[in-house]
């Protein structure tokens, strides 16, 4: 357990930090509104207050680094929100080690994909839209993690959900993806609902939902069995948003919006949003005997049952789809494991790496014309250099190989796992990443190795620099990121980190240079098999693939999750609603009361004279009656 | 003296006479902007009241007395709380806009501006009543106009509709008209001799056996749960609404749905608080299957406005559990949760009514593709599809959350069964809104306009608000809340945590729970 930060006093830049949700706030508003008559300014707007955004975040966040680290918690009370009774709740924005981490990746990443954006969707007739959902996005995306209390995350948390449905289903004539963004929302507000009833139990526990109050008296006010309740209800949330096991069906479906909102809010930022909620609720979830492990299981379950099936897929997107629903599933184990700083250092990482392989595949559809099947590709790193080299840096640090982002990342948690005793977690993470450098070895070679298969891919071209310039920032993060946050003994982030949530477990297990070597074993043997099959003309692919059936086709549909639920929820949840309808409401409650009442009144005659006209004479004695009294009111007033 | 309430509530009877006085010679333009002008001048005068009113004070304010027949003890009495002055502002907002969506009714225009405008007369003086007989006069008098507008300018089966709405609020209000006798009779004994006064029957009805009590709580119950409506008294809304003409059903969502939570509030629990108690278990039971099968029955439907029409069932649901929870966040939650559905549900059914009169129906099967062609209206749509979703930062939210988490302290089964219709609502309305908008377009509805001027200025203020509650939803609770702490004073028993203030002192030990010993 951490104890309770003293908030800061105001100092220096501080009190801008209001001006950082507001900006893409306004970029939104603006482009709602007049954005069609802004032309291409549009997109250069958006970017523009993203990356205003950022620039604020860094001189704020300088200073509240220079804080020193027991008071670096500054809270920022912009208006009272909700008041009834002793329940208060304000709009208030926090700002601490963890809550700066957030804005930094979203304010960051989210200007290099805006950048991106002007250039991918150029040709769109609606792109002010576009830029004004994802501006709109950036906006919620800050509220969630600047929130300082549960409310405040959660109107965050909800408007996430709302801009990704909106742009999930941006193309809508296309019925599929309209379907895919509804999916979206509908998944994710199960859960959401549950977190709903999670702030009622808090509300009904604590009489507040300020996270320092909530946090500081936890330990004193909840019993065992209430600290699960409330864990396991804030538990449903995260698991709908960052598509975990089992509510993790809409995100494969969510490829569907256009790619740049593939990488910002389904991949770099919103879907990690869950990994967030639970480290931020780690005083909570500390106090359940079950809450942590169960994460930790679910986590390890997504992580392999989502590896597994990104080894199946044919669509570039859903290959990286499934893969960020593996690597969210790590950063969920390694939560579970108590290991926040681990968590937070995966999701930063990954922000990079991911953005950048989903940007890259982008750029790849671009310059295919719309096409996303990787087996209609081929041999496409001589026509398209930059995405090709960036795209395969981005996958060697998925892959985790050292010293790229993932390495650390991974090695940092498969080491804790070893060294906190749990050899199934850390056999099972090994598996894990060897899957990872599978599914992305097979997703490289089938795209930029070999030979073109298709006329497309014969004549893809290079994007522009647009595009492609965010493409190699952000490969440069993919390259940095492991060193810069790691490079001390303890982890540079986690140190950071630590005043919020707590050191990153130790224990004694195998040696760190061991693990290591079996870590980046594990990731080149992954690469090598995959060049194998795939790239090395050694094997033939399809009739490798077809001798494994039926298990390349259980992959490919992902473990059949979506026509199980269709089976066993949406069909006899139709016929119930059905039922409902049809039969109860109409027949039985609506017989049953009109019986009621003509057996009790004698009703069926007064239904008689109503048609003959009594309705209408009744309403003629009634207004000649009101007529008269408004005379008498108007004579004795 | 003051005559503020009264010119609120009459002044549209002003906008009656002129029609009536014009008779024939009435140009039907002519008569739509008299209607317009006094409903605007009705609003105009509520914001006046509410300028004068106090929200600090909790009881009723700007009361004005008359005898009116004193032989049988009838007054003339009105007044306004932080309950009521909500309701009533909400109803001044809400009639010069449905006056002015009202505009494309070309049949009988006067006839229809004077229903317009009787009504209105009636449910602000529902909302000011504290004489019992005066409540039931205006009570009543909401159906008549109401009966005509719907069978007069409904749609195909607006005659069945009409008949069934009229006859199932007849039915519950013989048992509220027998029930103010009652109390009524019993009050002779009183110094002033028998009377209906409110604030006098209140302190007879404290000394009532606990029985008799009891029956006359669930006499009020039956007529107030038939307007809410409370399942499973419901049958008759979903005929009405749609069947109703555009501004009949945002009415009807909007402001007479709220006369029977009103009613509630203000008669149930004032005069009954121990049967209130007594009887909260049922009622709330009665709420939340309400509220799921009303979203249940939602889901399938595949007329538009039927499904907005179950749509209110299931919110109109958490009016009824927030009013039963008794916790300050509850009631508050509740009363809120009045003025947003009103506003919420009123923005949809004036959209499928500008929907309706462009593709001339209302099966989701036959649109598609809308958003396509009328970008502004869907898109204006979709704002209030997400306010009625519950999005935060929008009106809905907070009242439902008020009531989920008021209720959860009190009993966990009722605020987590409550909040599954939150999901549900998703799906019932994020479905119909893709049949509605995405998708192809079909082909007669291509080349169909977009929002024209009127209906832009129709639209506006109320999609103003949708975000405005939202985000500021104290704008609201600071008047409601006092009003709602004195009720619930009355309907918890002595010596238990009533005032929130309390509970603030002991919230560190116990939550939220008004009664300290009901802690898990």
């Amino acid at each position: 357990m951490v104890g309770a930060l003293a908030p800061s006093e105001a100092t220096g830049s501080l009190p801008l930090l209001w001006l950082v949700p507001s900006l893409p706030l306004a970029g939104a508003a603006v482009n709602l509104f007049v954005g069609r008559r802004l032309g291409k300014a549009a997109g250069w707007l958006a970017t523009a207050l993203v990356a205003a955004s950022f620039a604020v975040a860094v001189v704020v966040v300088l200073d509240l680094l220079a804080i020193g680290t027991e008071e670096r918690l500054y809270v920022q009370h912009l208006f009272d929100w909700i008041t009834v009774g002793a329940f208060e709740v304000g709009a208030d924005l926090r700002l601490d080690a963890l809550s700066s981490t957030m804005i930094l990746v979203v304010t960051g990443v989210g200007s290099l994909i805006h950048l991106y954006s002007i250039g991918y969707m150029a040709h769109d007739a609606r792109s002010a839209r576009f830029f004004a959902y994802l501006n709109l996005f950036v906006f919620f995306m800050l509220v969630l993690v600047l929130g300082a209390n549960y409310l405040v995350l959660y109107l965050g948390w909800e408007g996430v959900g709302l801009c990704s449905y909106l742009l999930i289903g941006f193309w809508y004539e296309k019925t599929e993806n309209a379907n895919a963004a509804k999916k979206a929302f509908v998944t994710t507000r199960i859960g959401d609902t549950a977190m709903m009833v999670g702030l009622a139990f808090i509300v009904w526990k604590f009489g507040t939902l300020d996270f320092e109050a909530v946090f500081g008296s936890a330990g004193a006010q909840l019993t065992e069995a209430a600290a699960t309740g409330i864990a396991l209800l804030l538990l449903g949330g995260a698991i709908g948003k960052s598509a975990q096991i089992p509510l993790q069906v809409w995100l494969p479906d969510a490829m569907a919006g256009p790619t740049p909102v593939s990488a910002l809010i389904h991949a770099a930022t919103m879907v990690t949003a869950g990994v967030y909620l639970v480290v931020r609720s780690a005083p909570l979830f500390e106090l359940s005997d079950i809450a942590l492990p169960i994460v930790l299981v679910i986590g390890l379950v997504t992580m392999l049952v989502a590896g597994t099936a990104a080894l199946g897929q044919t669509d570039i997107k859903r290959v990286l789809a499934y893969s960020t629903v593996s690597q969210l599933g790590y950063m969920f184990l390694a939560a579970g494991m108590r290991a926040y700083a681990a968590a937070m250092f995966m999701l930063v990482a990954h922000a990079f790496y991911k953005a950048l392989m989903f940007l890259g595949s982008g750029s790849v559809i671009h310059g295919m014309h719309d096409e996303q099947d990787m087996r209609r590709m081929g041999g496409l790193l001589r026509r398209m250099p930059v995405t090709g080299w960036t795209f395969i840096v981005g996958a060697i640090a998925l892959a985790g190989v050292p010293p790229l982002a993932g390495f650390f990342a991974k090695d940092q948690l498969l080491e804790i796992a070893n060294h906190t005793g749990r050899p199934v977690v850390w056999i099972l993470g090994t598996i894990g990443a060897l899957l990872s450098a599978l599914y992305i070895g097979r997703l490289v070679f089938l795209t930029f190795f070999g030979s073109a298969r298709t006329e497309q891919a014969e004549h893809a071209h290079e994007s522009p620099s647009v595009m492609t310039v965010p493409l190699v920032i952000l490969a440069i993060g993919a390259i940095g990121a492991g060193f810069v946050l790691n490079s001390t003994a303890e982890g540079r982030i986690a140190h950071y980190l630590e005043p919020v949530v707590g050191e990153v477990p130790h224990g004694d297990g195998l040696p760190v240079w061991v693990l290591g070597t079996i870590g980046s074993t594990v990731a080149i043997v992954g690469l090598v098999l995959a060049w194998l099959v795939y790239a090395s003309g050694k094997v033939d692919r399809a009739a490798f693939e077809e001798r494994l059936e039926p298990l390349p086709r259980t992959l490919r549909n992902g473990w059949y999750w979506d026509d199980a639920y269709a089976k066993l929820l949406v069909v006899p949840g139709k016929a119930a609603a059905r039922v409902t309808a049809f039969v109860v409401d109409a027949k039985w409650v609506d017989g049953l009361v009109n019986g009621v009442g003509r057996g009790v009144g004698g009703l069926a005659q007064v239904g008689r004279l109503l048609q003959t006209g009594f309705v209408r004479s009744y309403a003629l004695v009634f207004l000649v009656g009101a007529v008269a009294l408004l005379a008498w009111i108007g004579v004795r007033l | 003296m003051n005559r503020l309430l009264t010119l609120t509530t009459f002044l549209p009877v002003a906008g009656v006479v002129v029609v009536l006085v014009g008779g024939r010679a009435l140009r039907d333009d002519v008569a739509r902007a008299v209607a317009l002008v006094t409903t605007i001048a009705t609003f105009l005068v509520s914001l006046v009241v509410f300028g004068k009113f106090d929200p600090a004070v909790p009881g009723y304010q700007l009361v004005e007395q008359a005898e009116w027949v004193p032989a049988i003890g009838l007054g003339y009495i009105v007044g306004v709380d932080g309950v009521s002055i909500w309701l009533v502002l909400l109803t001044t907002f809400l009639f010069p806009i449905a006056v002015l969506a009202s505009w494309p009714v070309e049949k009988d225009v006067r006839l229809y501006m004077i229903a317009m405008l009787a009504l209105e007369t009636a449910v602000v003086g529902s909302f000011l009543a504290l004489d019992l007989l005066l409540f039931f006069l205006f009570f009543e008098a909401i159906l008549v106009p109401m009966y005509f507008l719907i069978g007069g300018w409904g749609s195909a089966r607006r005659v069945y509709a009409a008949i069934k709405f009229f006859l199932y609020t007849m039915a519950g209000s013989a048992f509220l008209f027998l029930a103010t006798l009652f109390l009524w009779s019993r009050s002779s004994g009183l110094d002033g001799g028998a009377t209906f006064d409110l604030r006098a029957l209140t302190e007879l009805a404290g000394g009532l056996p606990v029985t008799t009590a009891r029956w006359l709580f669930l006499a009020f119950l039956v007529a107030f749960a038939v307007k809410v409506p409370l399942f499973p008294l419901h049958t008759w809304l979903p005929d009405a609404h749609t069947e109703a003409p555009t501004a009949g059903s945002v009415l009807l969502a909007g402001v007479l749905l709220k006369v029977g939570t009103y009613g509630i509030i203000r008669f149930n629990l004032t005069l009954f608080p121990e049967a209130s108690r007594y009887f909260a278990d049922l009622v709330s039971i009665l709420a939340v299957i309400g509220i799921l099968y009303g979203a249940v029955a939602a889901l399938i439907q595949t007329d538009i406005k039927r499904l907005v029409a179950y749509s209110s069932v299931s919110h109109l649901g958490f009016v009824v559990l927030g009013i039963f929870a008794f916790t300050a966040q509850g009631v508050t939650g509740g009363v809120l949760q009045m003025v947003n559905h009103g506003l919420a549900t009123g923005a949809l059914f004036l959209l499928v009514g500008m929907m309706y009169e462009r593709t001339h129906t209302r099966e989701l099967a036959r649109m598609g593709g809308l958003a396509s062609v009328m970008p502004w209206l869907l898109g204006t749509y979709l704002f209030a599809v997400f306010a009625s979703v519950g999005l935060p930062g929008l009106n809905s939210f907070v009242g439902e959350f008020l009531v989920i988490a008021g209720t959860f302290a009190v009993n966990q089964w009722y605020g987590a069964l409550a909040a599954l219709a939150v999901i549900l609502a998703a799906i019932y309305l994020l479905w119909s809104y893709q049949r509605v908008a995405y998708g192809p377009v079909r082909d007669e509805h291509r080349g169909l306009g977009d929002l024209n001027l009127r209906e832009s200025v129709v639209l506006a203020p109320v999609l103003a608000l949708l975000l405005v509650f939202g985000v500021y939803p104290k704008l609201l609770t600071d008047a409601i809340e006092p009003a709602v702490a004195r009720v619930i004073e009355r309907v918890q028993p002595a010596g238990q945590t009533t005032d929130v203030g309390e509970v603030a002192v002991q919230q560190v030990e116990i939550g939220l729970v008004p009664d300290g010993g009901q802690q898990e």
